[in-house]
């Protein structure tokens, strides 16, 4: 049971946390939202405003991750095993993102 | 620093009839008369070549725009009418009659422009119904917004045409995602990039970003001959550079249109430009004004400003944002991402998945 506690403990915080640093995301997705609205398409000033927009992958993506680490941990009560078992998926999120960030230029 | 006398047009503007002063009517697209209403057409689109572009000859000496300035003395009641740096029209202080300063250097001298077709409470009410539609801005922001005033000003632009022969190098990514090898393969080619009627700003009022989110469709046929008439009653600037230095601030735009069409050439996702040569031929420019309402706000000390076209009432600007409703949207984002997560890891340690 300590251990869920716990789990929810670091779920407050990670939430706390990726809240934080993700205001400056939000904005950028607005952002990217208002010019694909209504800035002239292919034009480079559309270009500038829609370039930067995979912080928000990122962002979402490292948040998503902590999460499933942390609903591992709080449904088995084993962290070591939570963090064995997110090796492979920390790879999969990790070359995905990394896909995103390539993309974006 | 003063200058000397500016020539200006100003009998010219004045009515015919009874003499009072005449203001271009964006709704009529007349010269109208503020006394008696009297209107007078002007040139129509197209007429004296408007739309003609002028060759760029890189060895012809560069010109250097004064921002001297100039003083016109107001031929309805004598008093000073000061143009100072780049402003080309504008009102008497004194009677409030336009007067429109005529260029004395070819080299920047307006070539055409297109007249304003929208009312200046038309582009008020889109600049505002811009602002209300915004995401995350502060709840008393309207309220800023709502003591502004738009102001109509002909703005210099712009447009270049050019022809591009491009050599590249460039690279992708070879291996497939899931591999662990990241392979990255060279790829050089070459390709061919006309531009059309590139519009490029040339003032401090129009940043890029604001002309892409205002400026969508640009026709040389609805260009007009930069008669004076159609400046009267608006503020105008002129160009303060030369056709180099406007080239030079068109170079950022080029070079990411450039990257954008090698990166279409070489046709891989998150393809990498790694560099370009280009030769560029065919230079051809024209020197317009093309009209602008502006509203200037101000937030918690900073200054925004939203722009309206002249031409269909488009709005595009600047806004300050909401940090607490900044926090609010990513607290309830990160929530989910949390929520969803968490889920997922509690079925992954039962079920084996990744």
């Amino acid at each position: 049971m300590s251990d869920l506690y716990a789990a929810l403990l670091a779920g407050f915080v990670v939430c706390l946390a990726s809240t934080l640093l993700g205001a400056r995301a939000v904005r950028k997705w607005i952002e990217v939202y208002e010019a694909r609205r209504e800035m002239r398409a292919g034009s480079p000033g559309r270009m500038r405003m829609i370039r930067g927009w995979s912080a928000i992958a990122v962002w979402i993506g490292v948040t998503w991750f902590l999460g499933s680490v942390l609903g591992d941990w709080g449904s088995t009560g084993d962290l070591d095993s939570a963090l064995e078992r997110s090796g492979a998926r920390l790879y999969v999120v990790a070359e995905l993102l990394m896909a995103f960030v390539e993309s974006d230029q | 620093m003063t200058g000397g006398a500016a020539p200006a047009v100003q009998s010219e503007l004045q009515c015919r009839a009874c003499g009072g002063q005449r203001v271009f009517d964006p709704a009529t697209q007349a010269l109208r008369c503020t006394s008696c209403g009297a209107a007078e057409a002007l040139a129509a689109a197209g007429e004296g070549n408007a739309a003609a572009e002028w060759e760029f000859r890189p060895g012809r000496p560069t010109p250097i725009p004064g921002g001297e300035e100039r003083v016109h003395s107001c031929r309805t009641c004598g008093g000073e009418v000061i143009f100072r740096g780049q402003v080309l029209s504008r009102r008497c202080p004194y009677c409030d009659g336009p007067v429109v300063q005529i260029e004395q250097d070819p080299g920047f001298r307006p070539m055409a422009l297109i007249p304003f077709r929208v009312a200046s409470e038309t582009a008020l009410q889109n600049a505002r119904d811009w602002v209300r539609g915004r995401w995350a801005v502060p709840g008393d922001l309207m309220q800023a917004v709502g003591e502004a005033r738009v102001a109509g000003l002909y703005a210099p632009f712009w447009t270049f045409d050019s022809h591009e022969a491009v050599r590249y190098w460039a690279k992708y990514r070879h291996d497939p995602w899931w591999s662990d090898d990241h392979v990255w393969k060279n790829i050089t080619g070459t390709m061919k990039v006309e531009f059309d009627d590139m519009l490029m700003p040339a003032s401090d009022h129009v940043t890029p970003i604001i002309r892409d989110g205002i400026l969508h469709e640009f026709d040389p046929a609805s260009l007009h001959p930069a008669d004076p008439g159609y400046l009267a009653g608006f503020a105008a600037e002129r160009h303060g550079q030369s056709v180099m230095q406007g080239l030079e601030a068109n170079r950022s735009d080029r070079d990411l249109l450039i990257k954008a069409r090698i990166r279409a050439h070489v046709g891989k996702p998150g393809a990498r430009v790694v560099r370009y040569e280009t030769d560029t031929s065919g230079i051809r420019y024209r020197r317009l004004l093309l009209p602008v309402w502006i509203l200037h706000y101000r937030y918690d000390g900073t200054p925004f400003r939203v722009a309206v076209s002249g031409i269909d009432g488009r709005a595009f600007g600047e806004r300050p944002f909401s940090r607490v409703k900044l926090l609010a949207i990513s607290g309830l984002l990160a929530l989910s991402a949390l929520i969803a997560g968490a889920v997922y890891g509690a079925i992954a340690a039962g079920t084996g998945l990744p």
